[in-house]
């Protein structure tokens, strides 16, 4: 029992799990974390990015470039979704003045869920322009808010300029079977956009 | 960032950095770059800099480089939809 016991350990320690990721994007307090939180099988985990951006005002004279540090939080979740694939939801802040971590976010990404706060719709529109001129399949989910004008996915659609291929549709971030709803869309869309069949 | 690591056969905690030993010690089972950051409270850029040099050193290794770029294939999507769908 010992000796396979071991060797259980040795094979799980040679394969590595294949990992994928889905970026949650939207505006602030849009509902990421609790999105995150929602199907995620840990509970989710931050972590600070810090990027250094080069500044513009750059003096050639003495040569030396102009920084910017910023320390950007990042908060993520894990789904096991196979014995050798791993999941991981980024929930990444949405604001136009981080756009210079936005490429290496959306690098390698399975696809995106853009939140959209229908108190704020205007706040999501970066990440929809990102993602379409990135070619980052994604989906939008509207987030409805208590009190918030009730907002019809066309008119959302509308709204955000979003094209018609692009799957639009409600959810609630704080209820998981919702949450579910939004990723299994998503990733079906990715597959359909892979693999355009009729019966796909 | 979903880079997984894990820590090769019969590395023993050298009494190096204390990063390094923790890092090594999260590591045993395969673990992301990001969770090693946000268990041990280490900026990303920091981790990413010691695990650059613990495997240039053979104490850990990772998934061949550009496994994470590339993009999923079908059968990868597909895992993906049916774990989610078993949650
Ligand atoms: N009514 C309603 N409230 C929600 C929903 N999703 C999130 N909330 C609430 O909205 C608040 C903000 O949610 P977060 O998940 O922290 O939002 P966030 O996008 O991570 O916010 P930042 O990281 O600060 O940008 C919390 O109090 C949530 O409980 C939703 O679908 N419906
Ligand atoms: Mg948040």
């Amino acid at each position: 029992m010992a000796s396979a016991d071991s060797e259980a350990v040795a094979a799980e320690r040679e394969a590595i799990p294949r990992s994928v990721k889905i970026l949650v994007a939207g505006g602030f307090g849009a509902g990421k974390t609790t999105l995150v939180g929602s199907v995620s099988e840990i509970e989710p985990l931050c972590t600070e990015e810090t990027m250094t951006e080069t500044g513009h005002g750059v003096d050639d004279t003495c040569g030396v470039e102009g920084k910017d540090t910023t320390t950007v939080a990042l908060d993520f979740g894990r789904i096991s979704v196979a014995s050798d694939v791993v999941l991981y939801l980024f929930g990444t802040p949405g604001q136009e003045r981080f756009w210079f971590m936005w490429d290496e976010w959306a690098d390698g990404a399975l696809g995106a869920v853009v939140l959209a706060d229908t108190r704020r719709l205007d706040t999501c529109f970066h990440a929809v322009d990102f993602f379409e001129r990135r070619g980052v399949p994604f989906v939008v989910a509207v987030n409805r808010f208590d009190g918030a004008d009730d907002y019809r996915e066309e008119e959302v659609r509308e709204a955000l300029d979003v094209p018609a291929r692009v799957p639009v549709l409600t959810a609630d971030a704080r209820v998981r079977e919702s949450c579910k709803k939004v990723l299994i869309d998503l990733v079906s869309y990715v597959i359909r956009l892979r693999d355009p069949s009729p019966h796909g | 960032m979903i880079t997984i690591v894990v820590a090769e056969h019969g590395r023993a905690v050298r009494s190096l950095e204390p990063e390094r030993g923790e890092i090594l010690r999260l590591c045993h089972r395969p673990i992301s770059v990001a969770e090693i950051s946000a268990r041990l409270d280490i900026p990303l850029t920091v981790v990413r800099v010691l695990l650059g040099d613990m495997l240039a050193e053979g104490d850990v290794r990772t998934r061949a480089s550009g496994a994470v770029a590339r993009l999923p294939e079908k059968q990868v999507l597909q895992a993906v939809l049916d774990g989610i769908r078993r949650l």
